[in-house]
């Protein structure tokens, strides 16, 4: 019982220095419909980090453009968004797969070709952590209880013993 | 007169709350529907421990109502099995309060970023709940005289059951900001389909548990008894 009210306080107490992970909003705004430009400017390839309920894509500098498109297809849900920087940060739902394209926003508002998708699925990387963490505090709980109830039981059951003995030994002479 | 030994029926009892909560834990992990790739779900795989916390707390209360029944009736009976059994459900009550507690706090860790608030209504009156039941125990070590530990025991666990109702209703007493509600109009997570079977089984296996654990406790607490008369 000590043990497990010992244990309670460290849970209560460690965690009081965690603070709410807040959120990061988009770090590029939505973009807009663009016709292609019939000027071929083959986009730099996109990479992409997967984070919690977010994921980056990030790219090469490319020379002589207006900025970037991403169009970014999760199902049916298609959005778009524009940046004139290298990188672009995406609110996400975590599990699901997102495949993401890149294209150069040219001078005249038109876009070039999209390049080559990839794809991300962002995730809460301690989620698996936090659960088995939870069952094995389920366990202990439980199973903790259970060991004290078995000591005590050994200890009550050999003084019973020891009783009994004692009043089956003959007296003294 | 009491066998120190279990019997047959109390291992039976015992191997079935083992396979019990072994059962609850393989429906949780394997059979629940998964909520991965839901919106609104940070962390879809520590939404499982629902099927722990959720019945652990209920249990719990029930623990703590055993602990009502049995102190109130060893003030008018003054039989002492009444007080074993008041202290086997605090003992066991305190078990689940501590699994609702560290199983909330891990999931609010995963889903919210944020193991405690203290602006959570629910989460400080569970917590105060623990401490008063806690309180119950050292009470119990503090008083060396019996008969007066058995009764100041009896009159606190019945004044501390208040402290139940004040859990459960505590989210229409005070503003809740984010701790889910899940007997409500909306219906909180039961709803989806395939949770409903298996949070109900995760209420039997931890009453299971908790009779299985406040039987043999009583025995032993009977047993201890017998053995302190016959010095």
């Amino acid at each position: 019982m000590r043990r497990l009210m010992i244990l309670v306080v460290l849970l209560l107490l460690a965690p009081a220095a965690v603070e709410a992970q807040a959120l990061p909003g988009p770090a590029c705004g939505p973009g807009g419909f663009r016709s292609e430009s019939n000027t071929t400017m083959a986009a730099p390839s996109v990479s992409v980090e997967g984070g919690n309920q977010k994921f980056t894509a990030s790219w090469q500098a490319v020379e002589a453009v207006a900025g970037y498109q991403l169009r970014i297809t999760e199902g049916a849900n298609v959005m778009l968004r524009e940046t004139s920087g290298t990188s672009c940060l995406v609110s996400a739902t975590n599990g699901r797969t997102y495949t993401v394209e890149l294209a150069v926003v040219l001078a005249d508002d038109e876009r070039g070709p999209f390049g080559p998708a990839v794809t991300v699925t962002p995730a809460f990387e301690g989620d698996a952590l936090h659960l088995a963490a939870g069952l094995l505090v389920v366990w202990l709980g439980l199973a903790g209880y259970a060991a004290f109830l078995q000591r005590q039981q050994r200890i009550l059951s050999a003084r019973d013993e020891a009783l009994l003995n004692e009043r089956q030994s003959p007296p003294p002479p | 007169m009491m066998q120190p030994k279990a019997s047959t029926a109390e291992r039976a009892l015992q191997y079935a709350a083992i396979l019990g909560v072994l059962l609850l834990m393989g429906l949780a992990l394997f059979v629940a529907p998964s909520f991965v790739g839901r919106e609104g779900f940070t962390a879809p795989l520590t939404w499982k421990l629902f099927f722990f916390h959720v019945p652990a707390a209920i249990v719990s209360f029930i623990a703590f109502a055993v602990a009502l029944v049995g102190s109130l009736q060893y003030l008018r009976t003054k039989q002492r099995i009444w007080d074993h059994r008041a202290l086997a459900g605090v003992e066991v009550g305190v078990v689940l309060t501590v699994i609702t507690l560290a199983t909330g706090m891990l999931w609010g860790r995963a889903e919210w970023g944020l193991a405690w608030s203290w602006g959570e209504a629910k989460l400080v009156v569970e917590l105060v709940l623990f401490l008063v039941y806690a309180a119950y125990l050292l009470l119990r070590r503090e008083i060396h005289n019996p008969e007066t530990r058995r009764r100041v025991a009896a009159v606190y666990a019945s004044a501390g059951f208040l402290t139940v109702p004040l859990v459960y209703w505590a989210q229409d007493i005070w503003a809740q900001y984010r701790h889910p509600v899940v007997f409500g109009p909306q219906g909180g997570g039961l709803q989806t389909p395939g949770v409903e079977p298996i949070f109900l089984t995760g209420v039997l296996v931890f009453l299971l548990v908790t009779v299985t654990l406040i039987r043999w406790r009583v025995r032993l607490l009977m047993l201890a008894e017998r053995l302190e008369a016959a010095k």
